[in-house]
């Protein structure tokens, strides 16, 4: 069969109406859960499971892949209204977003981070299309030795999210790679900060950490100043964004969506790794990196993009090989396999359908998506205007509810508690959150990679230099730690301003 | 090289880390280092918390020598913040004892009233429309499976 | 004030109430409620499957309603607490797996005893485990691992999905029986591990037969033992533990627990329910679709089994240097 009755085929099997119907419903639940702030793809894609069994096999994976992609749209907005990011994946768009909508810009805020979504997810399932067989055999590379370097270079980018003094977000990073081993040690079992704590054994969860430190933290700053007024300061300058943001959001969104495809592709990195880099990079190539952290669009443009990007490039893995490259995918696996499908090389030949089917629906989606969202840009703006002791008790309940929600566990709704007042009492001392975040990921994989690949070299530290991919990696790690070194880089860098936020 | 007048936020917060970097070290040290090349559970923590400590005492210096540490207010609202956070633990104290809705309900009306008061009838409206609102959306739409009174009903 | 006396009052009264109401409960009418059927794993995974596939045949069987509630976390300890901690009713029961049932008792600190704390209701299905190496790596048939492990001990490395897994110490088993060692690379999940198998940077595998199967169709991965009484049907060329003479043909499975205090009458009824969902057809295929093996055991067989599956348990785990952690 040739490639474009396939896809014509696909089309035709998504405009039946079922399948429609269940593609707009399964983006109207993921958006919904995805603005809920805590309740990120993952958790939508659980509650939601069993509504799906009763479907048959494409209509049940058209609904998840919607809810997916929903949730990734949504996980945006809060995070540029409220500072609360929805997941991990929309901490980045914290930093800018957030500024942007309190300088009245939230319109094109979220305008810019539904079409970058849009363009990005779209690329990417052209990608997906195209390119899924060979970049999946390319995932298969990666063993423990190149992902050690990869976080390497991951940990790198901590240069680069730093907005105020260099010193103190190194010391949150370190802080953060602190939080990140607690919880039992993967090796030997051994408990390490758990206080006796059952529930810490597993560690602390990702989403209580985000939502309390940026979330909760928010509001305890907030209703110290501004409880009479509203979290907008100034006018609503518009609802979309003009031409000039346009232009400046063009490469970003260009570059986030490729980075993001083939972040995504790798199993373990994924939307939220995928982020933080498209920010840094953005910032790297800035000729005003300065601007960053005080209402960039770019800072938006870059990221939103490339966690859509990731999206699509995460099912890579899952319909070439039949990996899931991340805990979404892992789902979709038990679903797909629930239904009788398995996944894997033969998953294109032998249900053709199915495939192309859910390729032409993910298209279908993000139209359904954007043209979801942007209307409801006009009424997230308004919501800003509402007194803000009205809206703080609201969304302190809906990050309890979404925290406790998330995993079914009450120690997560204290975890959460917790690291609300810790957020605080950082933001109130100067520190930045973000690099503990990005550390607090990264510090596990790290670790974890670094035995794992101790204990194949049998304790030569040679492995990560010897094989291929990993070296590489590392020089241009080296290379790029040292760059700052550079005096024309050096003049760049002059332009960041000094503790400057709060 | 002046001396510091009064406590500069960052030697306090710098202290802080100091230390706390260096009880991680302690700790990571007592699980069990292991060696480079075979790195113990406590390898991994050690190393971080040397490089808070490090980076800490680096601060200090900078604070303590004067010339580019700013100094800013950091006094703390104790009434809201303590009032906010003790709501919330009760929250999660009582969630599994008296129910959802009842506890979302007295949660946004205290809070409605506690720290910038507004009138009972707001307070009682926003508790009432916000905890149906939320048991609608969690319970009966996402099926969250949401923890029940002794009411049994809901 | 008054207010808030007058909340604690009717409150106090309608508790009082309904606690009269939801006294004894005659087991004539059993079940006269909905009952929930907790797991250890998180929600999607193959342990809530099974649950799920559980609740959505019972209702031919049973005349309530079972509801699936994932409590992960804590290496089981949270869901074994929540079953602790619950009325011993006949309305809350737990789908154990060796996981947090046989091994996390002596890897952690678990405050409760086991075999006084908790009874076995029922087996319906179970995990095979099998041993997988990289395609190209030299070895075609497990007597050729075994004779190379045998040259260089401690050499081999395989990849498992925690160090604690039911998987790794299946294959510490094996190893003990046919005595080779191989050394352990543990990951942070099933899936890793098998990747990293399957691009060919660990050579040996020790996994499901589920988690291994996507990489053997691709070609990836040769499976060269399933530890079971019979031949997998998804690997029908691989032999069996049985066959090659290995005392290792233990599987994963899928057993309901309650608290042992439940009046037995209750516990008969379930088990008769769950001996009726393992052999519907339904369950069976949902099952066969997992990569599950579905299959009934009694209660009291299964009892049987458990405490000679912990005893080696045990032993392995001593051996193997992970016993209770402080």
């Amino acid at each position: 069969m040739d490639f474009y009755s396939l896809i014509f085929q696909g089309f035709s099997i998504v405009f039946q109406p079922i399948n429609l119907f269940l593609c707009f419903f399964g983006c109207l639940m993921g958006t919904l859960v995805g603005v809920l702030p805590g309740l990120g793809p993952t958790a939508a894609i659980a509650l939601l499971l069993p509504t799906t069994f009763h479907f048959t096999p494409v209509s049940a994976i058209i609904t998840l892949c919607g809810i997916y992609y929903g949730a990734m749209y949504g996980g945006s907005t809060t995070s540029i209204l409220v500072n609360i990011p929805g997941e991990a994946a929309s901490v980045v768009t914290t930093l800018d977003g957030y500024k942007m909508a309190q300088d009245g810009r939230a319109g094109p805020a979220l305008g810019i981070a539904a079409f970058g979504s849009y363009i990005a997810g779209t690329l990417s399932i052209v990608g997906l299309m195209f390119l899924a067989p060979p970049l999946a055999r390319a995932a298969l590379a990666f063993g423990p030795p190149e992902y050690f370097s990869l976080m390497c270079l991951g940990l790198t980018i901590l240069i680069y999210l730093a907005s105020g003094s260099m010193i103190k977000a190194l010391m949150m990073a370190a802080l953060g790679l602190i939080i990140g081993c607690i919880g039992a040690d993967m090796l030997t079992n051994v408990h390490r900060f758990t206080l006796g704590i059952p529930e810490l054994m597993d560690g602390v969860g990702l989403i209580p950490l985000v939502m309390g430190l940026f979330g909760i933290s928010e509001v305890l700053l907030n209703i110290e100043v501004q409880v009479k007024q509203e979290i907008l300061k100034g006018k609503i300058k518009n609802l979309l964004p003009n031409l000039q943001e346009w232009k400046h959001s063009a490469k970003p969104i260009l570059r986030g969506s490729l980075l993001g495809f083939f972040l995504g592709i790798l199993p373990g990195a994924g939307p939220a790794i995928s982020s933080f880099v498209s920010y840094a990079v953005e910032k790297r190539v800035s000729r005003h990196p300065g601007k960053f952290g005080q209402g960039a669009i770019e800072g938006v443009a870059g990221p939103e993009s490339a966690n859509n990007a990731a999206t699509g490039g995460s099912f890579i893995p899952l319909f070439s090989l039949g990996i899931p490259s991340n805990s979404v995918m892992a789902i979709l696996l038990g679903a797909l396999m629930i239904h009788g499908v398995i996944p894997g090389p033969s998953l294109m030949q032998q249900n053709p359908d199915l495939f192309w089917g859910v390729v032409a629906s993910m298209y279908v989606g993000n139209i359904m998506l954007l043209v979801l969202n942007l209307p409801l840009i006009g009424l997230w703006v308004k919501l800003l205007r509402v007194p803000y002791a009205i809206l703080f008790p609201l969304i302190l309940l809906f990050c309890l509810i979404g925290a406790y929600t998330a995993s079914n566990k009450i120690v997560d709704v204290y975890i959460m508690i917790f690291f609300g007042l810790m957020g605080y009492l950082l933001r109130k001392y100067r520190y930045e959150a973000a690099p503990l975040i990005l550390a607090f990921v990264l510090g596990p994989m790290l670790e974890d990679a670094l035995r794992q690949s101790l204990i194949i070299s049998e304790g030569s530290p040679m492995i990560f230099f010897t094989r291929p991919i990993s070296g590489t990696i590392l020089v241009f790690t080296i290379l790029l730690l040292l760059s700052p070194m550079l005096p024309k880089i050096r003049e760049r860098r002059q332009v960041l301003p000094l503790d400057k936020k709060n | 090289m002046g001396k510091h007048e009064g406590k500069k936020p960052d030697y306090s917060s710098g202290m802080f880390f100091f230390l706390l970097g260096l009880a991680v070290c302690y700790f990571s040290w007592k699980i069990g280092l292991g060696s480079p090349a075979k790195p113990g559970p406590g390898f991994m923590p050690f190393l971080a918390g040397l490089l808070l400590a490090a980076l800490s005492f680096v601060l200090l210096i900078q604070v303590l020598l004067s010339w580019t540490a700013p100094t800013w207010e950091t006094k703390i609202l104790w009434k809201n913040i303590l009032a906010v956070l003790a709501a919330m633990v009760a929250y999660g104290l009582l969630l599994d004892k008296i129910g959802f809705v009842l506890i979302t309900f007295a949660f946004v009306v205290i809070l409605m009233k506690v720290i910038e008061p507004q009138s009972w009838l707001r307070a009682v409206l926003g508790g009432a429309i916000s905890s149906l609102a939320s048991y609608l959306l969690f319970e009966t739409l996402l099926k969250s499976q949401l923890p029940r009174s002794f009411l049994g009903f809901f | 004030m008054k207010e808030i006396i007058k909340m604690l009052v009717l409150s106090l009264l309608l508790f009082g109430f309904s606690a009269v109401i939801l006294a004894a409960e005659e087991p004539d009418k059993y079940p006269s409620r909905p009952v929930t059927l907790t797991g250890a794993f998180a929600a999607g995974g193959s342990t809530d499957l099974t649950c799920r596939a559980i609740a959505s045949v019972a209702p031919k069987y049973f005349s309530q309603p079972i509801i699936t509630m994932p409590k992960p976390g804590g290496a089981g300890l949270v869901a074994l607490q929540n079953l602790a901690s619950a009325k011993p009713d006949g309305y809350t029961y737990h789908l154990g797996r060796p996981s947090e049932m046989s091994i996390a008792p002596f890897i952690e600190k678990v405050p409760f005893d086991m075999e006084k704390d908790f009874i076995p209701v029922g087996q319906v299905a179970q995990d095979r485990i099998v041993f997988s190496v990289y395609t190209n790596s030299p070895w075609k048939t497990i007597e050729e691992l075994i004779g190379a492990a045998r040259k260089e001990p401690e050499k081999i490395k395989f990849a498992c999905s925690s160090p604690t897994a039911t998987t790794r110490l299946g294959l510490e088993k094996f190893c003990y029986e046919a005595g080779i060692k191989l050394a352990c690379v543990p990951f942070k999940g099933g899936t890793p591990a098998a990747i990293a198998v399957a691009g060919g940077h660990i050579p040996v595998l020790t996994s499901t037969v589920s988690e291994a199967l996507p990489h053997v169709q691709r070609g990836d991965l040769r499976v060269l033992l399933t530890c079971a009484d019979q031949r997998a049907k998804e690997y029908p060329d691989v032999p069996t533990a049985k066959e090659k003479g290995f005392e290792v043909n233990f599987g994963i499975w899928c057993t309901v627990f309650a608290r042992k205090e439940t009046p037995p009458v209750i516990l008969g009824k379930f088990e008769e329910l769950l001996k009726k969902a393992a052999e519907d057809k339904e369950f069976v295929a949902a099952m066969t679709k997992l990569g599950s093996e579905p299959g009934f055991v009694s209660a009291k067989d299964f009892a049987e089994y458990w405490v000679k599956e912990r005893r080696w348990i045990g032993d392995i785990v001593r051996q193997v240097g992970l016993s209770k952690t402080p």
